[in-house]
């Protein structure tokens, strides 16, 4: 521990004798500021695909809604509202990482970010980086990370901008977020609202989705301020509040009702100059749940709660404007506490540093290292290299190759009750993976190839101990083999405009021990669309298939493919400089489909919504 | 071989003709016997009766009668005529062919009686008639074998109950969804018996669906009146149920009261936390006070007559699993509180005398050491422990040193009085589990066979 304070010390002095070197500099601050620069200039050869604000306002306000027809993720959803687990080329929920500018904010106690807790609507843009990233993004980063981020964009104006709509069974939803920004000073702040009844009939049945009604809210505070000429102060906020029931399944009734309260707090003083960027940032992520078995209404409840606080020092030095190495260190506490969680601390330091080469307008690649400290177990050394070269205008080669970790979270190691106990002699699940890419653009069209592997060990696997009792164990290795095609081609003609996207993934992934598919990874996933603006006017066609996805590790059960479609239209009511008014009206599932991305737990048929947008 | 044929039917022949002349005031015309098998499998193609005549002179022309539980043209068929001639000194054979049903009947009667001479009524008493068994081939299709109830996955899905054949050569999964193309909801926990009627509980389904134990016909469900069910046990006509209630709350467990002639719940008797298995030995019930999600010490004495608790009885911590020994001892495995409850306490098997409800002896484990699964064969005692069965002796016990073989991670077992040991494997708990058969005169594994997810509970059919 005291190690620790030393080093960081340490860095806190590189901070201010890189600030105090960079007076004489010139450089204006940008207008537009990114809150994760990661994600752009150290992140060679991996695959990026950015959902951005206008489509996150149209169409979603959770994150599995935003990605589920944008990306091959397969979520393993407990019904609409409910738990909402991804996996991503067939990893595990452990192994995606959601990262809220810049900071990854995956659960401490399950290691996993629930993406019907993160309302998408309050952000500018959402980046899916598929292939490891834990070198830059820390645990969890294997089979992606899904990047949350909100820009600070300084320029005289003030903005607000409305969403209210309603959906079937009972579905009210609202979003306000009012903008104010000047040439020193930025500020946004936001609150998305969403509660539905969700009662849905179970088709061919004559049951309902009992005790699935949601409630979730969601605050979002933005501030930038260009303190001196090279000085930027950042404040990034934002609070979730979740109420949900969960419901029951075809064949086992629920009473649960579950809260969920996070708040993510992240401070960062920014120091720009030609040669060298220096960031102090300090984070403090709160998380909680409380389960109730019998209701949220009743007084029985467990609960479990961590408190991380990280301080967090970033330089970034750039030797040529073709060349850079950015440093970070990075000190880490975590305190968990809860009915069934021995209350315990954690502390990590950890050290990354990446370095990016842009040789000539055709190659670039990068290079990255990460090894962290930590109290509780020995963290691997992880390395990773990626590269792009460009063969011709049109044609671009990506590879990249990295070493990944998702770390024991604390349930793993502190569980204490309720048949179960954690492990004080985990090891982190460690992973090798490879991707070669192909990116292709033309006039109307754009194509990308991916091909990668992942060879995953030291799984972290819950099973009974010779006394019975539940323990989580390194035991299970994985293969993990696939392909992706994306597809984009776009076309105009006087008034009207085509787009058809099209996604194909193919996933094998592998127990190495059993030969067996992991369970609810479905070997392949399409998506499509097609979109089409006439003037005031836009319609568009969604399609999804999933293939049969797997419930039991010895594959003899499934949940059966299906193939989902919807369709809307929008109409723009007003579009004037200040005054914006769209209407839109969308029919989700509209061949009332009967199917399940979880067995046992239905899907809504035909159903309907309503929204309309206002910015002014 | 022909010709010792012919010597038995000569001796047989002669043996008839003999005793029909000792009754030859009843026989006013013909001397006649009849001759036939007194048990004819359904398998066999017919029913064969020979007719011999002694007496009179030509050819005499004979009805009969056919009686019986059986039945023609289901059972047998009969030619058209009901008519046969036998010539004096000679032998009518007559055929009746069997049909082969795939129905279960039981053995069933073929009555055959000659009523007529040449239009005669003809009264041959007993010497006139012949019974004939047939029979029946079939069996239930769950009879002589074992029921295994899988729990199957939580939340998502159902459990289901396989059967084993005795003989330990087949495996047919999931019965019930077979026969009602229907399933037993979630966490299939147990089943209890009541004459030829199964009950199947379903715990998180709060559902007991009744079922012929044999064909595995859905014929009721018990839906009202549980919660978290558990075990079920029948005492003359009235089903006792184990309920956790919820399972958050210590004080609202109960023993639900069934009437199992309307298959309703009748009314309840609450005990401490957690019930979970129960016993009955001819005279009160016995039920082991788990403790659910906590940790409980008792043994609920109830008595039937008055469904009131006579006593509780206090063994170690966790009462696993109980049986009764030959002198009519209740013997308790108690597991110890688990390590993580913060409060470990070691493993206890307790002996308990049934007259006067008191613990006659006590066998403490190693606090860390946490048994289950007792079962009792004459005077062999077996348990589990970390994947080891052991054996001890009930007339003169100790805590074993040594175990007799060890296993897997072992779910549940049960022992049958041949000493096959019938152990549960339930794998990872995320696929199908296995049924591992043990011969438990060699400790060696005969069998494996795979059954559904999670299999809990083995019950003798």
């Amino acid at each position: 521990m005291r190690k620790y304070c030393y080093v960081f010390v340490i860095c806190l002095c590189l901070l201010g004798t890189s600030m105090c070197a960079q007076l004489d500099s010139l450089q204006l601050l940008p207008e537009v500021v990114l809150s994760d620069v990661k994600l752009r200039d150290f992140s060679q050869g991996t695959t990026k695909h950015t959902v951005t604000d206008s489509m996150l306002r149209a169409s979603a306000s959770s994150l599995t809604q935003a990605l589920r027809q944008e990306s091959l993720i397969y979520f393993r959803e407990n019904g609409p509202g409910g738990v909402s687990s991804p996996s991503l080329r067939g990893t595990s929920a452990q192994q995606t990482a959601v990262v809220w500018n810049g900071i990854n904010i995956n659960s401490q106690l399950n290691g996993q970010t629930d993406f019907n807790t993160i309302a998408t609507r309050n952000y500018d843009n959402l980046t899916l980086r598929s292939g490891g990233g834990s070198i830059p993004y820390g645990s969890g980063a294997i089979g992606g990370s899904v990047h949350l981020n909100n820009e600070i964009r300084f320029g005289n104006r003030f903005e607000n901008d409305i969403i209210l709509s309603y959906g079937s069974f009972n579905t009210p939803s609202g979003h306000y977020k009012s903008t104010y920004a000047s040439e020193r000073f930025y500020i946004d702040a936001g609150v998305d609202y969403r509660k539905s009844d969700n009662d849905f009939e179970y088709l061919d049945t004559d049951e309902r989705n009992e005790n699935g009604a949601f409630e979730n809210t969601n605050l979002n505070l933005n501030l930038g301020v260009k303190i001196a000429p090279r000085q930027l102060l950042k404040i990034y906020h934002n609070t979730f509040l979740g109420d949900r029931n969960f419901s029951g399944t075809l064949t086992a009734p629920s009473d649960d009702g579950y809260k969920d309260r996070n708040a993510r707090t992240l401070v960062e003083w920014a120091t720009l100059s030609n040669k060298v960027d220096s960031k102090l940032r300090f984070a403090h992520v709160f998380e909680q749940f409380e389960y109730f078995p019998n209701g949220l209404q009743d007084t029985i409840s467990t609960l479990g709660k961590a408190n991380r606080f990280t301080a967090n020092y970033d330089l970034t030095y750039r030797f040529t404007d073709k060349t850079s190495l950015k440093g970070v260190v990075d000190f880490t506490s975590v305190a968990g506490d809860g009915t069934n969680i021995e209350r315990s601390t954690r502390n990590l330091f950890s050290a990354v540093v990446l370095w990016s080469h842009k040789v000539n307008q055709k190659f670039s690649y990068g290079a990255q290292v990460r090894q962290e400290v930590t109290n509780d177990f020995d963290s691997p050394l992880l390395i990773g290299v990626g590269g792009e070269y460009a063969f011709a205008k049109a044609y671009t080669l990506t590879y990249n190759t990295s070493r990944n970790y998702r770390i024991p979270t604390f349930n793993d190691v502190y569980w204490q009750g309720a048949g179960a106990v954690g492990n004080r002699d985990l090891l982190p699940e460690t992973s090798w993976q490879a991707e070669l890419g192909h990116k292709l653009s033309f006039k109307n069209l754009s194509l990308g190839v991916q091909t990668y592997y992942i060879q995953t060990k030291d799984l972290i696997v819950w099973q009974p101990n010779v006394q019975g009792i539940w323990s989580p164990v390194n035991v299970n290795s994985t293969e993990h083999l696939g392909g992706e095609l994306n597809a984009r081609y776009d076309y105009s003609v006087n008034n009207h405009k085509f787009s058809l996207v099209g996604n194909y993934g193919y996933t094998s992934a592998i127990n190495t021990e059993t030969g067996a598919q992991l369970i609810y990874v479905p070997k392949q996933k399409v998506t499509g669309s097609l979109g089409y603006t006439f003037r005031k006017w836009t319609t568009f066609y969604q399609f999804l298939y999933n293939d049969e996805a797997f419930t039991t590790t010895d594959n003899t059960d499934s949940v059966a493919g299906y193939a989902v479609s919807n369709m809307g239209v929008s109409y723009k009511m007003l579009d004037q400089q200040k005054h914006k008014v769209n209407i839109s009206l969308r029919a989700l599932n509209i061949y009332n489909k009967n199917y399940q991305t979880v067995a046992f737990r239905p899907n809504p048929g035909r159903n309907f919504l309503i929204q309309t947008t206002y910015n002014f | 071989m022909k010709l010792l044929k012919s010597g038995l039917f000569l001796a047989i022949a002669t043996l008839v003709l003999f005793s029909s002349c000792e009754d030859d005031n009843t026989n006013p015309s013909s001397d006649l016997s009849i001759t036939a098998d007194t048990t004819v499998d359904e398998t066999e193609s017919a029913i064969s009766i020979e007719i011999s005549r002694t007496s009179g002179v030509g050819i005499a022309v004979y009805t009969y009668t056919v009686e019986g539980t059986s039945t023609a043209a289901e059972d047998y068929t009969l030619p058209q005529e009901n008519t046969f001639s036998v010539p004096v000194n000679g032998t009518t054979t007559l055929e009746f062919p069997l049909i082969n049903d795939q129905e279960v009947e039981g053995d069933e009667t073929f009555i055959f009686t000659i009523t007529e001479e040449d239009d005669q009524t003809l009264d041959l008493g007993e010497d006139g008639t012949v019974t004939i068994t047939i029979a029946d081939d079939d069996t239930f299709p769950y009879e002589n074998g074992l029921l295994v109830t899988n729990e199957g996955p939580f939340n998502t899905g159902f459990g289901s109950v396989s059967f084993l054949n005795n003989s330990f050569t087949s495996v047919d999964n999931d019965i019930y969804q077979d026969v009602n193309n229907d399933n037993l909801g979630n966490i299939v926990q147990s089943i209890g018996f009541n004459e030829g009627d199964a009950y199947v509980v379903a715990n998180v389904s709060n559902r007991i669906t009744v079922v012929d134990r044999f064909t595995f016909e859905e014929k009721a469900r018990i839906e009202n009146g549980l919660e978290n069910p558990r075990y079920f046990v029948a005492i003359n006509g009235t089903g006792y149920v184990s309920n956790w209630g919820d399972p958050f709350v210590a004080t609202d467990d109960f023993i639900a009261i069934v009437d199992l002639a309307t298959n309703t719940v009748t009314g309840t008797i609450p005990v401490s936390e957690g019930p979970e298995r129960m016993l009955y030995n001819d005279s009160k019930l016995y039920v082991a006070q788990k403790g659910g999600f906590g940790v409980n010490n008792e043994i609920t004495v109830i008595d039937p007559t008055t469904n009131t608790v006579d006593t509780t009885i206090t063994v170690g911590d966790v009462p696993e699993s109980m049986r009764l020994s030959e002198n009519g001892d209740l013997w308790v495995i108690a597991q110890g509180s688990p390590s993580f409850t913060g409060n470990e306490t070691p493993g206890v098997i307790s002996r308990i005398d049934t007259n006067t409800q008191q613990v006659t002896a006590t066998f403490i484990f190693a606090v860390d050491e946490h048994p289950a699964y007792i079962n009792i064969v004459e005077d062999d005692l077996y348990y589990y422990l970390n994947s080891a069965v052991y054996k001890g002796s009930v007339s003169s016990f100790v805590i074993p040193s040594t175990e007799e073989f060890t296993t897997t991670f072992l779910y549940n077992m049960f022992l049958s009085s041949n000493r096959t040991l019938i152990a549960c494997d339930a794998g990872d708990f995320a696929s199908n589990g296995n049924i591992l058969i043990y011969d438990l005169t060699t400790n060696t594994l005969t069998t494996t066979f795979e059954v559904g997810i999670i299999p809990g509970n083995v019950y003798l059919n």
